[in-house]
């Protein structure tokens, strides 16, 4: 019986295939991850980028000084052309590949969102986590008082496409994380006291309020398809959610600390997640097992993701307190 | 024991102290024969006053009537039953927060045992019973609200409760064996000189710690043996170190405990600074919360503070910060239960290898997640996050490239990124310190 769930159950191979030592000089809070590169950035001001097309992985670009304090979240859209951080300050730059072909990340102005107060409603408030849509042009965004914000990025930046409140007028509860469906057509949110909310972009009104997750839920993110949602934090559980119904649809189980970073695949397969105590997991969607746990360091984790799948092995790179930026491979014939 | 202490904000929690009342009550005559005359006359009154109170609650649980604390208001001398069950959320707050106020100062005055938060008793003094209780109104009004910081949620709650419990008894707040705090305390094999000759000793035997003297007082210090030097936050955490003796029994050592009770005063800072100048080679660490708050009081041992920046002589170049930090109290205590908060029915996978990685570290005997870091963090509030900001804009704008105060940064990123906070507590072991001190002063003292 023994063997016959260890053939049903068989691991799936990841070997290191390069680490960045001291990619920053501090703890590395957030990746974002574009078809050819990976940015990162940390609690120095700096954002730095290295290829991924490129075997020794080297870093081709450095946005020096752009969050004085430290930046704790970065996003990129998928088509890789529009970036967004977010610094410990409260500030928010937006980052655009240059036109001139050169491929390096340029200035796109700011998100000044404490600023503005619109429509009387007493604005957007401080920004926290963000999420930027497929093509780049929907900046999603949390705020600590439980505000949900889409903004358009090309269209006017001084006022919201929707507001979502998640509690009365400025008592929500601290938004942790946040998603955008690939379609654009839903905003997901973590939140403190461990609720899960999904928007509908397009109505503009709560979709579904997911229950299962009592405490702080530090990752959420949507399948590639949209059909998923997958949540996670303190509780040390993956939570799965049916986004066509708002139902809870399972948990994967096994990490044994905070769970700090989600991160689907390319094809939805598998999903990635990252913990405090340093251990990366990969999840097969279709099993609902654990195939594959990382931990090459003992260090928190902040930041785990798959890279964009190109004509190689997939590749996933996890990243947090030690610094650096460890690179995965899928092992061929296993 | 611990969970009559540590009674909940909920309806079901609330009721739990009342049952201690209830087998207290019939030991009263032995222990006040035991106190004698010694005892504050109106303790007796005190005591009577408050189960008076909670033999009232008794027979309203009996007969399913609602729990009443008469409080008479400060302002207009009023009397205003404050209920539970009530309709006002604020009054049902109030109601645990006043009785749990009474069932520890009940505590304090028949029994003459400490508690410090979810602590172990801490040791009776075998003195006079008279320094026995100064010893313990001074450790009791901070320790009040750490026995529930989510409850009482301020100090400042908990310091008009006691007065308005006070005013209600028509008594002094000592009386309730409750009275605030004074600044500045050592203890420590170390003598110190004063200008007229006479000598402080700063390790006396009543285990209390002694008063700092004024600086500008003493013509000299003697260091003796000690080895390390510690100033904490707490005063209560001071009093529980001093109580177990630990500046003379640590593995590292023996050493000296200095604390200001929160945000240290000038004299203080004064006074350290004497050492740092004098004795270049003795160590000198930090024991603060892991909390903006906890940060700030560092930097300013460390810095000064900005509203004193006249002030000379009150840095502490050398002072290092031993924690807790986010490794020490997430670290050990991440050991969430996977099935502590799901529903099992939603659980479709069980392979193998996962069955067999989880946690088999619950140290906790009882209900799995016992330890699991929710009990021991606390969410920050939005004035916290603000303080947060400002130290992080104080830190770096003052040192672009971070050196040396590069682990605070890193601290204050981490607090907002998780949006945690703790107290020292959360790094000991049932109210027990020492352990996880002994290891932190022995690692920080081989660094250097």
């Amino acid at each position: 019986m023994f063997a016959f769930t260890y053939l049903k159950y068989q691991s799936k191979q990841y070997l290191t295939t390069h680490t960045v030592d001291n990619a920053h000089i501090t703890d590395i809070f957030s990746l974002a991850a574009t078809p050819t590169s990976i940015l990162s950035a940390s609690g120095s001001s700096t954002i730095h980028v290295h290829a991924t097309n490129q075997d020794s992985f080297p870093l081709i670009q450095s946005l020096s000084g752009v969050h004085k304090l430290g930046c704790h979240h970065l996003a990129a859209s998928r088509d890789g052309k529009i970036a967004a951080s977010v610094g410990f300050g409260g500030d928010v730059k937006i980052w655009k590949v240059s036109e001139s072909g050169s491929g390096e990340w340029e200035s796109f102005g700011e998100l000044d969102a404490a600023k503005h107060s619109e429509k009387g409603k007493g604005g957007a408030g401080e920004l926290w986590a963000i999420a930027l849509s497929e093509d780049g042009q929907y900046l999603a965004s949390t705020t600590y008082d439980g505000r949900i914000n889409v903004w358009d990025l090309l269209g006017d930046r001084g006022m919201t496409l929707h507001e979502y409140e998640t509690g009365s007028a400025g008592s929500g509860s601290f938004g942790l994380c946040i998603d955008l469906s690939r379609d654009g057509k839903y905003t997901a949110s973590g939140h403190q006291s461990g609720a899960v909310y999904v928007f509908n972009n397009s109505t503009g009104r709560l979709q579904y309020s997911l229950p299962g997750l009592v405490k702080p839920v530090r990752a959420v993110s949507f399948s590639p398809a949209g059909t998923r949602l997958a949540a996670a934090g303190d509780s040390g559980i993956i939570a799965m959610y049916d986004t066509k119904h708002g139902e809870h649809v399972g948990n994967l189980t096994g990490h044994t600390a905070w769970i700090t970073s989600l991160d689907w695949n390319d094809t939805g397969e598998y999903l990635l997640s990252g913990a405090f105590d340093g251990k990366a997991k990969v999840w097969s969607i279709e099993r609902s097992a654990c195939v594959a746990t990382h931990s090459e360091t003992d260090k928190a984790l902040w930041a785990i993701r798959w890279l964009p799948k190109t004509v190689r092995n997939e590749m996933f790179c996890t990243s947090g307190a030690n610094r650096s930026l460890t690179f995965y491979r899928e092992a061929t014939g296993a | 024991m611990e969970d009559l202490l540590d009674p909940s904000s909920s309806a079901f929690g609330s009721s739990s102290p009342l049952p201690t009342a209830g087998c207290v009550n019939p030991r009263q005559p032995d222990v006040v024969l035991q106190q004698g005359s010694r005892q504050n006359p109106q303790t007796g009154v005190a005591i009577s006053k408050i189960e008076e109170i909670l033999a009232a609650n008794i027979d309203a649980l009996n007969e399913a009537q609602a729990l009443t604390i008469p409080l008479r208001s400060r302002r207009t001398g009023k009397v205003r039953p404050v209920q539970f069950p009530s309709t006002r959320g604020a009054d049902v707050k109030k109601f645990t927060a006043l009785l749990q106020i009474l069932h520890l100062s009940h505590e304090a005055l028949v029994a003459g045992t400490v508690i410090t938060k979810r602590s172990a008793p801490l040791i009776l003094f075998p003195e006079p019973q008279r320094l026995c209780s100064v010893w313990l109104t001074n450790a009791r009004h901070r320790a009040i609200y750490y026995q529930n910081p989510e409850l009482f949620g301020s100090q400042q709650y908990v310091d008009e409760l006691v007065d308005d419990i006070a005013f209600t008894f028509g008594l002094g707040r000592d009386a309730l064996n409750i009275v605030a705090a004074s600044k500045g305390l050592i203890a420590g094999a170390v003598s110190v000189t004063i200008n007229n000759g006479s000598a402080l000793c700063c390790n006396p035997d009543d285990g209390q710690g002694v008063l700092l003297p004024n600086v500008q007082a003493i013509s000299r210090i003697n260091l003796g043996t000690t080895k390390w030097l510690l100033v904490i936050e707490k005063e209560a955490t001071f009093r529980g170190l001093v109580a177990s003796r630990f500046h003379e029994t640590s593995t590292a050592g023996p050493g000296i405990l200095v604390t200001a009770k929160g945000y240290p005063d000038l004299s203080t800072r004064q006074f350290l600074h004497q050492l740092h100048t004098e004795f270049p080679i003795l160590p000198m660490y930090g024991l603060v919360d892991f909390d903006p708050d906890g940060v700030k009081i560092m930097l300013t041992y460390k810095n000064g503070s900005r509203s004193l920046q006249h002030e000379e002589n009150v840095t502490l170049n050398r002072l290092s910060w031993i924690g807790p930090r986010s490794d020490d109290i997430l670290g050990d205590h991440v050991q969430s239960s996977p099935s502590a908060n799901m529903d099992e029915t939603c659980v479709f996978n069980r392979t193998p290898s996962d069955q067999f990685s989880l946690p088999q570290s619950s140290a906790s005997p009882g209900r799995p997640g016992d330890f699991s870091p929710v009990d021991v963090t606390l969410p920050l509030k939005a004035a916290d996050r603000k303080l947060a900001v400002r130290l992080l804009l104080a830190t770096i704008g003052k040192d672009s490239q971070c050196t040396g105060s590069l682990d605070f940064v890193r601290e204050l990123q981490v607090m907002l990124l998780l949006n945690t906070k703790a107290e020292i507590q959360a790094v000991d072991e049932a109210g027990d310190l020492t352990a996880w001190l002994d290891s932190a002063l022995t690692k920080n003292m081989n660094r250097i």
